[in-house]
């Protein structure tokens, strides 16, 4: 599971709504996380400035400051601290925008907390460990190939874009995947290629304003090399987005 | 401009007048002959003249008769008639006149007074119909237009209704996705600690208590739901308690409310209080009045509505009062007016009122703004309900 003992995890935990802090609390102090409760946006981040928290989980629509101003300090003020939003109506916010804005995991409630829990352990481990998870099944095998000559280049020209936990990935009419689908990629440069696994997050169809059509992917699995590749392409730019959305 | 050429019809007896009459108009114009009034009278039907010059002294039907039934025929309303003949006795003329002629001319007549009259009486009748022509289009013109403002009008209404249920549905997601999730966990925890064979009676009673609350929390929603989602205008007339109707209303704008940081306060309401109506169109009239506060109060500071009611001369009164400093006094008179808003290109339609309103009216009932309060209030009265009504309290609402 998680690289830290859970009683050495500190989560906060906010929401408007007691009942749900009440249990959610209630379940992770049982499983050993220490936990810390907020009712608003305002109220967790001066929370956040002042413990050191490991993971944030928000809802987003709350009287008094909102997940997403939360979010958006929070990536300012502690890059490293995963967030994991909440959304509870449909209109909230999009899961594409909740990646880009750097979010590291979203839910839908009513949520699964085995799956939330997965998210939570899987968050709290490093990238370059987090990666190293190959999928037993894969449903769709994606192969792009690139007349460029290597990763920056393919960057550059917009056909895929990085974030800290995935990529988005421009498609062509037709070859869209399904949200959760499990995907194997294999990007094509001329000197570099690029392969490994994630799953799919969202998936825009056609292009909506200007951006261009495609899907955003996490990433389970790359291997070292790649992942250094990638790591070593983030780290200048300090990326915020989790996924980006172009 | 090239045009139809105009008929001119002449009716003489005397083939000799018919020849002169002829040759003096044939260039100018489309001409038939008739020989009798009997002839004229068939010959009209399907040649539809313009102008007719009518002889009076004919053998059978005489020219008077047959300007008579001219003047009686509906297709033939702008036909010219004058009268040729050799009689102009003043008398004559005037019975002529009197009986639809437009002009006389007395045989003999010089060419040229023919030629000139002809060209007088088919301009007039050209500008004439012209004249008919367009006001036909207009008519229909205008026909049209209304037409299409009604189409408008229905398609406002309908798509100001959908934006509002949009609204509510994203609030009423909102609202019930947090309880489910409640449930979820909770149910999920109580299994856990079974599975763990950690069992505390007092904890999971607790447990169980808080998901049997929740079930409540939210089908208190769902059937608030489900009677909003009807319009409410066929449903029965009930004695219904205003403290149920303000409840009913409040669980769809409350999810509003908290997000724009506004402090709802509902005074107390006595149970007793009832109006005859029908509770769903008058939740619809309170949640356009509240919906409309917030988006007047949202830029404000200081951000409150209240709910206040009270019984006054055999009604019921219910104010609706948010923070904002009252309807300017310009604007107060087409307030109620359909289509009237003060919001932005695209935010309202300006209908809620006006239908609101409406929907007040046909419940026997009065929407006002109370401009004595500083700040701005609504108020409706409605009948007590308490008191036995003699007549139906609902007319048919003319609100769309």
């Amino acid at each position: 599971m998680s690289s830290k003992a859970e009683n050495d995890i500190l989560i906060l935990l906010v929401d408007d709504d007691p009942d749900l802090l009440e249990i959610l609390a209630f379940s992770f102090r049982r499983l050993g996380y220490r936990v810390l409760l907020a009712s608003n946006g305002r109220e967790a981040f001066e929370i956040l400035q002042t413990n050191p928290v490991n993971v944030v989980i928000t809802d987003v629509r709350m009287p008094g400051g909102d997940g997403i101003e939360l979010l958006k300090l929070a990536r300012e003020q502690c890059p490293g601290t995963p967030v994991i939003v909440l959304i509870s109506g449909f209109c909230d916010l999009s899961t594409e925008d909740a990646y880009n804005m750097g979010a590291d995991a979203i839910f839908s409630k009513p949520f699964d907390k085995k799956t939330l829990l997965e998210a939570l352990s899987r968050l709290l481990t490093p990238p370059e460990k987090r990666w190293a998870h190959l999928i037993d099944q894969v449903d769709v095998e994606m192969e792009i190939e690139l007349q460029i000559e290597g990763l920056s280049d393919a960057i550059t020209t917009k056909v895929i874009s990085l974030g800290r936990g995935g990529m988005f990935v421009t498609l062509a009419e037709g070859q869209y995947p399904n949200v959760g689908n499990n995907v194997s990629f294999k990007i094509g440069c001329s000197n570099f290629s690029f392969a490994g696994s994630g799953i799919v997050r969202w998936v825009r169809t056609k292009s909506a304003s200007n951006f261009p059509p495609g899907c955003g992917i996490e990433f389970t699995y790359l291997d070292s090399l790649q992942a250094d590749a990638v790591l070593a392409y983030l780290k200048p730019s300090n990326s915020k987005a989790f996924i980006p959305n172009r | 401009m090239t045009e139809e050429k105009q008929r001119i019809l002449i009716v003489d007896d005397e083939p000799r007048n018919q020849r002169i009459i002829s040759e003096t108009l044939e260039d100018l114009v489309d001409l038939k002959t008739a020989s009798t009034g009997e002839e004229a009278l068939e010959l009209i039907e399907t040649f539809n003249p313009d102008l007719i010059l009518l002889d009076i002294m004919m053998p059978g039907i005489d020219g008077l008769e047959v300007c008579k039934r001219i003047r009686a025929h509906p297709e033939l309303s702008l036909t010219k008639v004058i009268f040729v003949s050799g009689k102009a006795m003043l008398e004559q003329k005037l019975k002529g006149y009197e009986i639809g002629a437009d002009d006389y001319l007395t045989k003999p007549f010089m060419p040229e007074e023919l030629l000139a009259k002809t060209k007088v009486f088919l301009r007039l009748t050209r500008v004439e119909k012209e004249l008919k022509e367009l006001n036909r289009s207009l008519d229909q013109t205008v026909k049209e237009r209304t037409e299409q403002l009604l189409k408008t009008e229905a398609k406002l209404i309908n798509a100001a209704k959908l934006a509002a249920l949009g609204e509510m549905a994203s609030g009423v997601a909102h609202e019930i996705n947090t309880p489910l999730s409640v449930i979820g966990l909770t149910a999920e925890q109580i299994q856990e600690l079974i599975e763990d064979g950690f069992v505390n009676l007092p904890d999971i009673a607790k447990m169980n208590a808080k998901i049997s609350e929740t079930v409540q929390r939210i089908s208190s929603i769902v059937s608030g739901l489900r009677s909003f989602s009807r319009d409410g205008s066929n449903d029965c007339v009930e004695i219904a308690p205003v403290k149920h109707i303000v409840e009913d209303t409040l669980v769809f704008c409350r999810e509003k409310l908290k997000n724009s940081g506004i402090e709802m306060n509902v005074n107390p309401i006595p149970d007793n209080f009832n109006i005859r109506c029908q509770p769903v169109q008058i939740s619809q009239v309170l949640l356009n009045l509240i919906n409309n506060s917030c988006d007047a109060i949202l830029h404000l500071k200081d951000r409150w509505i209240e709910i206040a009611t009270e019984k006054k001369d055999g009604s019921i009164q219910i104010s609706i009062t948010d923070s904002g400093s009252g309807i300017p006094g310009p604007i107060l008179d087409k307030l109620f007016q359909p289509f009237f808003t003060t919001k932005e290109v695209g935010k309202g339609t300006g209908l809620g009122l006006s239908i609101s309103k409406g929907i007040v009216e046909s419940h026997r009932g009065q929407m006002t703004i109370d401009s004595t309060c500083k700040n701005t209030r609504f108020i409706l009265n409605f009948p007590d309900g308490n008191v036995p009504s003699t007549n139906n309290p609902i007319k048919k609402p003319n609100a769309p």
